[in-house]
C-alpha cells in the first residue's frame, strides 16, 4: 500500500513540479529514479520487477507516446539490476548515482531511438546532449528515494527482525 | 531455485503484458490511459472549491434574543463568506473575460462560421517521457471530441487532439516530433506592394523541444529572423488559415536548396489554464 501511494505522490509530481525545474528542456525522471530504488531496495525479487513494471506503466499512462514502452523498458532495468544488485555494494552512495546515471542514459536513448522511428528523427547531438543531461540531472533522486523508502517503508520489517536475532542469540 | 523461476516467471508475464500494450492501436491505448487520468478532473475541481472554501465561512442563524456580541460575531462570519463569495466570483468573472477576450481574437482572424470553438480546461500541462510534448484536457467524446481536431489559444494554434476518452483528451503541442502542419513565414509590418501569391509554403514540425522547424522553404523566399509565421490551412484536418505558430528565431541556410528555420511559439504551454478545441460543422 505504501508503495502504491508514493508512486502515485512521484507521478504527481513527475507531470507538476519537474517540468518547473527543468534546465535546458531536461528535467529530472523522478519516476525512473524511484523504480531503480525499488529494484535495489525491496529484497522480494518478483515484487522489485513488478513495481518497476508499475512505475513504468505509470509513465506510459502521463505520455503522449507509445502505451507499454516505458513499462518495458523499466521492467527490463528492473530484472538487470535485480539480477546485478547482490555483485554491487548498493549501500554506496557513489554506486547508486553511477547505477542510475548509466541506466538513465541508456533508458532515455532507447526512448529517443523509439520516437525516431516512430514519429520524426531529431537532430542525433541534442538527443545524446539532452539525455545526458536527463541522466546527470536523475541520478541524485536514487540516493534519496532509497533513503526515503529505507526511513518509511522497509522500518516495520526491521525492527519486527531485529528482537528475532536477538532472542537467539539469548537462547544460544 | 524456486525463487529464480518464480522471478523469471514474473518477467516473461510482465513482458508479455509490455509487448501487448505496444501492439494495441494508439487509440485504444490513449483511450484507456485518458481513461484512467479522468478522475484528475473532478479533483482538480475539488482542490478550487476547497480554496475558495477555505476563504469563507458559512455563517450561524441568528437566534432571536442573541446578545450583542454573538450578532458581532455573526456579521463578522457572514462577511467573511461573503468575502469569499466576491473572490470566487471575482475569479470567475476574470476568467470569462479571458475567454471572452480568446474568442473574439480567434474570431477576428477566423472569420468562417462553420468553425465552433469548445472551452477546455488543462488537467495536466506537461507529458511525462520529457521527449514529447502533450497536455491532457477536461473533454472527451462525450463532449464530441474527435482526434485530429485543432486546438487553438486566442489566435495562436496550440496543437492537435491526439487521444480521446469519453471525458479527457490527449493535445499534441505544436512542438511535438509528430506534429506537421502547412505554414507561411509572413513580414510583421508588410509592405503595401505585398501580395499573398508571393508567400511561400512550407511545413512546421516539432522538434521535441520549445521550438518547431520550418522546413521546406525554397531559398528564393525572402525570410528574415523577428518574422511571424503562421498556419497555411489544411481542409483535410480542419486547420483554419492565419493561425499564429510562432517567430522566426534563427535560419540555417544549410539543408540544400531550402533553409532550415527554427521558429519559437509566442506561447508558453505550461503555463495555459484553458484552450479551445475547433470543431468543424
Amino acid at each position: 500500500m505504501k508503495l502504491i501511494l508514493i508512486s502515485a505522490i512521484v507521478f504527481v509530481l513527475q507531470c507538476t513540479l519537474m517540468p518547473r525545474i527543468a534546465l535546458a528542456d531536461a528535467q529530472p525522471d523522478i519516476l525512473f529514479a524511484l523504480a531503480l530504488s525499488y529494484a535495489l531496495c525491496i529484497e522480494r525479487p518478483a515484487l522489485a520487477i513488478a513495481s518497476c513494471w508499475t512505475v513504468g506503466l505509470l509513465k506510459d499512462i502521463g505520455s503522449g507516446g507509445l502505451m507499454g514502452i516505458f513499462a518495458l523498458i523499466f521492467l527490463i532495468v528492473g530484472y538487470a539490476v535485480n539480477r546485478l544488485k547482490v555483485n554491487l555494494f548498493k549501500e554506496s552512495l557513489l554506486v547508486q548515482l553511477a547505477l542510475t546515471f548509466g541506466m538513465a542514459l541508456l533508458c532515455q536513448l532507447i526512448y529517443a531511438g523509439v520516437t525516431a522511428m516512430t514519429v520524426s528523427m531529431p537532430p542525433f547531438a541534442g538527443v545524446v546532449g539532452k539525455s545526458f543531461a536527463i541522466a546527470c540531472y536523475t541520478a541524485p533522486a536514487t540516493p534519496l528515494f532509497i533513503l526515503l523508502l529505507m526511513k518509511t517503508v522497509f522500518t516495520e520489517r526491521t525492527l519486527t527482525e531485529t528482537p528475532i536475532v536477538l532472542g537467539r542469540r539469548k537462547i544460544g | 531455485m524456486f525463487k529464480m523461476e518464480r522471478e523469471t516467471l514474473t518477467f516473461v508475464l510482465l513482458l508479455t503484458v509490455s509487448l501487448l500494450l505496444l501492439a494495441t492501436p494508439k487509440p485504444a491505448a490513449q483511450y484507456a490511459s485518458l481513461s484512467l487520468l479522468s478522475p484528475a478532473v473532478p479533483l482538480k475541481e475539488f482542490a478550487s472549491d476547497l480554496w475558495f472554501a477555505s476563504k469563507s465561512i458559512v455563517g450561524v442563524e441568528v437566534q432571536e434574543g442573541t446578545p450583542t456580541g454573538s450578532v458581532w460575531e455573526e456579521l463578522k462570519r457572514e462577511n467573511d463568506f461573503l468575502r469569499g463569495q466576491v473572490i470566487k466570483l471575482t475569479s470567475e468573472n476574470i476568467e470569462l473575460k479571458e475567454q471572452l477576450h480568446s474568442l473574439s481574437q480567434f474570431r477576428d482572424t477566423v472569420s468562417d462560421r462553420r468553425y465552433i470553438t469548445l472551452f477546455a480546461d488543462v488537467v495536466l500541462s506537461s507529458d511525462t517521457s520529457g521527449w514529447r510534448r502533450s497536455v491532457v484536457v477536461s473533454r472527451g467524446s462525450s463532449d464530441g471530441i474527435e482526434i485530429g481536431m485543432p486546438v487553438v489559444w486566442e489566435n495562436h494554434l496550440v496543437g492537435r487532439i491526439s487521444g480521446v476518452s469519453n471525458y479527457t483528451s490527449r493535445v499534441s503541442l505544436l512542438t511535438d516530433a509528430g506534429f506537421k502542419t502547412g505554414a507561411v513565414p509572413l513580414q510583421r509590418y508588410p509592405p503595401e506592394q505585398s501580395t499573398f501569391a508571393k508567400r511561400d509554403i512550407g511545413i512546421i514540425e516539432g522538434n521535441s523541444d520549445a521550438s518547431c522547424s520550418l522546413n521546406w522553404i525554397t531559398r528564393e523566399t525572402k525570410v528574415s529572423e523577428g518574422w511571424l509565421v503562421v498556419t497555411a490551412g489544411d481542409e483535410l484536418v480542419g486547420i483554419p488559415k492565419n493561425l499564429i505558430v510562432g517567430r522566426i528565431d534563427r535560419i540555417n541556410p544549410d539543408k540544400g536548396p531550402y533553409y532550415s528555420i527554427a521558429v519559437t511559439p509566442l506561447v508558453k504551454f505550461e503555463n495555459l489554464e484553458y484552450l479551445m478545441i475547433l470543431k468543424r460543422q
